[in-house]
């Protein structure tokens, strides 16, 4: 299966979201990377076929998604950002009507539903109301719902925004097991979600592609430019203005150690270290990500 | 995991479920408590409709009076009018106190003693009066307190009054308001209109008198139409909009719509799927407040005289009446839904559904409309199909001249308005983008 995004772009008025952008994805995990507003909703949306793009053209296997219509549609699972809910339905009735919304009917319809509760730990709240559910357990509902059909081509638009550490580490594995015979697409502006499951990486800059490969290519990429430094409390505001700092770890007595990104060693102590994948997105963006910025609370 | 399936693999085909639709409808708790408002209403109107009746100052005569007599329905018509005059006349010639001596009439007031006209009782006081500040002459006041208009029945008499006269007195009048309507059509003061509808008029009720009437009592029927009017279908139509102006909008407001769009069945099939439950819901509407109406009216007055109703028999109208108040309704629910797949806030979805729904209605009820195509363009409207009075009182459109019976007209604003909103449901919902 071959998903071609050719030259596709969407504006919003002014602003362009996504940007003459142009990607082949097959089976496996694509890990979409950028920071907020980078267009990655803009573009999982065209991809579920929710939005129209207003240039190029989106196909599988040659065909326009849009020609496919309800034959692409059959074929994929999303899940958006924020989704919404029924808060009066029970976790068991949503996803049957959502299997009715998906053309899953008859009695596969409750064997399925149930295989899928029992996988995201909800079969024993599937008959509370959706509105009794923590942030997580509607996380996973949605999980579920998206997976309603066995979709080819899977789309997690933020799935873990909202999840507590346990979960997300759950949620992490869930799509680990997935990615067998089927193009996932997971966007996400949070680095630990996705290092040790995408097979590739495409990050996302001012509604284009900056840059794109394995986890390895990536972090290869800027090898020797990664540097661990210990410093003083007080001269962190120095080395922030002048370098890309990442994550910090404060000491006994007033010291600390930071991670720097920078083709210059930043000072005399500092130490060359393996880069991972939240330096090459630190680089991308000379910003701390959401979830190391946590991390260093 | 037992879950993970060939990716190949399809699931089988379904279709969208329209009994979900109608769920995610009726959560909506605006709905249950318009339809309390609307049975508290009904039964408020029918109890004031009772009071009404009982105090004499709704229907021609009060309940008391009647003393349980439920007057049987009569035929009448020009063919049987003859005959029923001669029994009115052989009634009153029955009465062997019936006093035909007007001067032993006016010296027994004279003497102190109440004006007797054998079954009737008549109150001459204004006119004695009158008599002597000299504005009558002694034949004026004969000639007034004994013409029918003064009489009073006395209570004795009055159901057997009623089965007798009160026939006569409907075909009387009839053949008054002919006399109106062929004056006013001679009248060249007024508008052409005014005349092409007064000649229409007279003409209608000239064959009504040829083809008869049923006569007869019939307060529960009188009330069940009453509440099959604005008065309470207002709230029917509220009822309708509250409970539909959210059907696509909740969607996009609670971010479902992403969902829902990118399933397989989530356009098409789903939109179809909606507007089924729409109508599930606008039908399950309309025969709680028919089946409300006509309970509470019966249950306080009764089901007599079904057959009684000029021009055309009460059930027979009830028959003419439901299916357009439910033609009507449908209407309202396309309107909504249409504006639903427009609008992406809830509240907008309600405010500008009401509006265009009930603007007919608000604009008959507060402003005057002259010009008479306007006022019956708005005549037309679904909303007014919604109120069965349009159709009960079988009201009529002037076009080129003559006059059409309205119930013609609503089969063509139904096709105009599906032929409108139906398009536009669909392809505002299935081209929406999240």
């Amino acid at each position: 299966m071959k998903l071609e995004i050719d030259g596709v772009t969407k504006k919003y008025r002014e602003k362009t979201a996504v940007n003459n952008l142009s990607v082949t994805l097959t089976d496996g995990i694509y890990a979409l990377l950028g920071a907020n507003g980078s267009g990655k909703t803009t573009l999982m949306r065209m991809i579920a076929d929710v939005l129209q793009p207003d240039e190029g053209e989106i196909r599988l296997d040659g065909e326009k998604i849009q020609t496919l219509g309800a034959a692409y549609r059959n074929l994929i699972g999303y899940l958006p950002q924020n989704f919404g809910y029924y808060k009066d339905f029970t976790a068991e009735d949503f996803l049957f009507y959502f299997c009715a919304v998906k053309g899953i009917n008859g009695r596969y319809r409750k064997t399925r539903t149930q295989e899928l509760l029992k996988y995201v730990g909800l079969y024993n709240e599937r008959k509370k109301k959706i509105k009794a559910f923590s942030g997580g357990m509607r996380q996973r509902l949605g999980i579920a719902e998206a997976m309603l059909n066995n979709p080819s081509v899977l789309i997690l638009d933020e799935p873990t925004a909202g999840l507590d550490p346990k979960e997300r580490l759950r949620f992490r594995g869930m799509v680990a097991e997935l990615s067998r015979d089927r193009i996932i697409i997971y966007a996400t502006h949070i680095v630990s979600d996705i290092s040790f499951i995408a097979d590739r990486v495409l990050v996302m800059k001012d509604g284009g592609i900056a840059l794109q490969g394995t986890v390895k290519e990536l972090t290869d990429s800027i090898k020797g430019r990664v540097w661990l430094v210990s410093a003083e409390r007080k001269q962190l505001s120095s080395f922030q203005k002048r370098f890309i700092v990442g994550e910090i770890v404060h000491g006994e007595n007033n010291m600390l150690s930071m991670r720097i990104v920078s083709a210059q060693k930043p000072a005399e102590n500092a130490v060359p270290c393996e880069p991972d994948l939240n330096d090459v997105y630190l680089e991308c963006f000379g910003e701390v990500s959401e979830r190391e910025s946590e991390c260093k609370r | 995991m037992m879950f993970i399936w060939n990716a190949s693999g399809r699931c089988p085909k379904g279709k969208a479920s329209v009994r979900d639709e109608l769920k995610k409808i009726v959560q909506n708790r605006l709905f249950i408590g318009a339809l309390a408002v609307c049975f508290i209403a009904m039964t408020v109107m029918t109890a004031v409709a009772l009071y009404g009746y009982n105090t004499g100052t709704r229907g021609r005569f009060s309940i008391p009076l009647l003393k349980g007599e439920r007057p049987q329905t009569v035929f009448v018509s020009a063919d049987s009018i003859d005959g029923l005059k001669r029994a009115v006349d052989d009634f009153e010639n029955r009465d062997e106190i019936y006093y035909r001596d007007e001067d032993e009439m006016m010296k027994e007031y004279a003497d102190g003693g109440s004006a007797y006209f054998g079954k009737y009782d008549v109150d001459i006081s204004g006119l004695i009066f009158k008599l002597e500040k000299g504005e009558i002459t002694e034949q004026e006041l004969d000639s007034i307190a004994s013409s029918q208009e003064h009489k009073a029945i006395r209570k004795e008499f009055l159901p057997e009054y009623i089965k007798l006269y009160w026939p006569v007195s409907e075909y009387e009048n009839i053949e008054r308001n002919i006399e109106h309507c062929e004056w006013q059509s001679a009248d060249p003061s007024v508008t052409q209109y005014m005349r092409d509808y007064n000649g229409f008029l007279a003409e209608k009720n000239r064959k009504m008198l040829q083809t008869g009437f049923n006569s007869g009592y019939d307060y529960g029927w009188e009330n069940f139409y009453g509440l099959l009017s604005e008065d309470v279908g207002i709230f029917i139509a509220l009822i309708i909009i509250f409970g539909l102006c959210g059907v696509f909008t909740s969607e996009y407001a609670m971010s479902t719509d992403a969902l829902l769009l990118s399933g397989k069945k989530g356009r098409g099939m789903l939109a179809w799927g909606k507007i089924a439950a729409s109508l599930i819901y606008t039908t399950v509407c309309f025969a709680a407040y028919a089946l409300l109406a006509l309970l509470i009216s019966f249950a306080f007055l009764g089901v007599q005289g079904m057959n009684a109703g000029q021009g055309e028999s009460h059930l027979t109208k009830l028959f003419t009446v439901l299916p357009y108040i439910l033609l009507g309704c449908y209407l309202l629910c396309f309107i909504t839904l249409a504006v639903s797949s427009v609008c992406k806030k809830l509240i907008t979805s309600a405010a500008v559904s009401g509006f265009i729904c009930i603007l007919p209605f608000i604009s008959q009820m507060l402003f005057y409309i002259e010009n008479p195509y306007l006022s019956q363009l708005v005549e037309v409207m679904p909303v007014n199909m919604v109120f069965g009075t349009y159709i009960s009182s079988q009201r009529y459109v002037y076009l080129s001249g003559s006059f059409t019976d309205i119930r013609h007209f609503f089969p063509l604003v139904a096709a105009a308005v599906s032929a409108v909103c139906l398009p536009v449901i669909y392809k505002k919902y299935t081209r929406h983008e999240v």
